[in-house]
C-alpha cells in the first residue's frame, strides 16, 4: 500500500477530465504502474483485487512455510 | 411435558412422514394452471396480471440477459408469498421458518450469480470488489470489506427470512396466549390486548409479503 502512494506521487502523473461532476472513468489517462493499478478504470481495480489476493495468499503460504524454530532441550 | 413456545416452529411428521413436504407442495396445487383458451377466467386472469406485473417491475434494472431469470424469480416469489400467507392461518406449519429451508434457497441462488458472474465477465466481477475513486491507502481494506460482504450475502438473505417470520409467528403466539390468560382476570385488558393481536396480524400479513418480494428483489439485485 506504501509502495503504490509512494510510486504514484513521485514517478505518475493522473489526468482527469470530469463531466458534470460524474467521473465516468472513460477519460482517465493514466501512466506508468497507474495505468494498471488504479480504482478508476474496471480493468485497474480488476488488478488492484488480483494483487490484493495475492498478497493474501502469500502471506499465508510464508507463515504456514516457515520453518519452526525448535527450543534447545536444557539439562538439568 | 414441557410444552414450549418454539414447538410451533418443530418440523412435523406423522407416522415417520415428514409433512413439511406436503407443506411446500401445497402453493403448487392452490394455483389454477392457465388454459390453452384464448380469453381465461377471472381468477386465471388476474393471477396472470399479478405476476406479469411483478416480473416487469422485477426486471426493470436487469439488461436483457437478466431477463433469463424472470421465471425463476417469479415462480421463487410466488412461493414465497404463498408459504409465508398460508402459515398465518391458525394450526398451519410454515416451512420458510426454518433456516435450513431458508438457506437451502439463498446460498445455491447466489452462487449461481456469482459462478454466471465471474464465468460471462471476470474482469466486471472482479472490478466490483473494489469501489470506482477509491482512494489508494483504502484500496486493500476496502477490497477485504467487500470480499466479506460478498461472502455474508447468502447467510443475509436466508436469516432475514426465517428471523423475520420466527419472530412474527412468536410474537402472535405470545400476545394470543395473553389474551387467553387474561380474559378471566381482567376482560378489559384482554380486549386491548386483542386489538394489538388484530393490528400485529395484519403487519404479519404485510411482513410475510414484504420478505418474500426483499428476498426476490435482493437475488435479482446481485445478478
Amino acid at each position: 500500500m506504501y509502495i503504490f502512494s509512494n510510486m504514484t506521487m513521485s514517478i505518475n502523473r493522473l489526468r482527469t477530465e470530469i463531466m458534470g461532476g460524474h467521473d465516468a472513468g472513460t477519460h482517465h489517462q493514466f501512466t506508468g504502474i497507474a495505468k494498471y493499478f488504479n480504482s478508476y478504470t474496471i480493468t485497474g481495480r480488476r488488478n488492484c483485487v488480483l494483487a490484493t489476493y495475492a498478497s493474501i495468499a502469500a502471506l499465508i503460504l510464508f507463515f504456514k512455510l516457515k520453518p519452526k524454530k525448535q527450543k534447545a532441550v536444557k539439562s538439568s | 411435558m414441557m410444552v414450549s413456545f418454539f414447538d410451533q416452529f418443530a418440523s412435523p411428521s406423522y407416522l415417520g412422514i415428514p409433512l413439511i413436504a406436503i407443506a411446500i407442495a401445497l402453493p403448487w396445487v392452490l394455483y389454477p394452471t392457465p388454459s390453452a383458451r384464448w380469453i381465461n377466467n377471472r381468477l386465471i386472469t388476474i393471477q396472470g396480471w399479478f405476476i406479469n406485473r411483478f416480473t416487469n417491475q422485477l426486471m426493470l434494472p436487469l439488461n436483457v440477459g437478466g431477463h433469463k431469470w424472470a421465471l425463476l424469480l417469479a415462480s421463487l416469489m410466488i412461493f414465497l408469498i404463498t408459504i409465508n400467507m398460508l402459515g398465518l392461518l391458525p394450526y398451519t406449519f410454515t416451512p420458510t421458518t426454518q433456516l435450513s429451508l431458508n438457506m437451502g434457497f439463498a446460498v445455491p441462488l447466489w452462487l449461481a450469480t456469482v459462478i454466471i458472474g465471474m464465468r460471462n465477465q471476470p474482469t466486471v466481477a472482479l472490478g466490483h470488489l473494489l469501489p470506482e475513486g477509491t482512494p489508494i491507502p483504502l484500496i486493500p481494506v476496502l477490497i477485504i470489506i467487500e470480499t466479506i460482504s460478498l461472502f455474508i450475502r447468502p447467510l443475509a438473505l436466508g436469516v432475514r427470512l426465517t428471523a423475520n417470520l420466527t419472530a412474527g409467528h412468536l410474537l402472535i403466539q405470545l400476545i394470543a396466549t395473553a389474551v387467553f390468560v387474561l380474559l378471566p382476570m381482567m376482560p378489559t385488558v384482554a380486549i386491548l390486548t386483542a386489538a394489538v393481536l388484530f393490528l400485529l396480524t395484519l403487519l404479519e400479513v404485510a411482513v410475510a409479503m414484504i420478505q418474500a418480494y426483499v428476498f426476490v428483489l435482493l437475488l435479482s439485485l446481485y445478478l
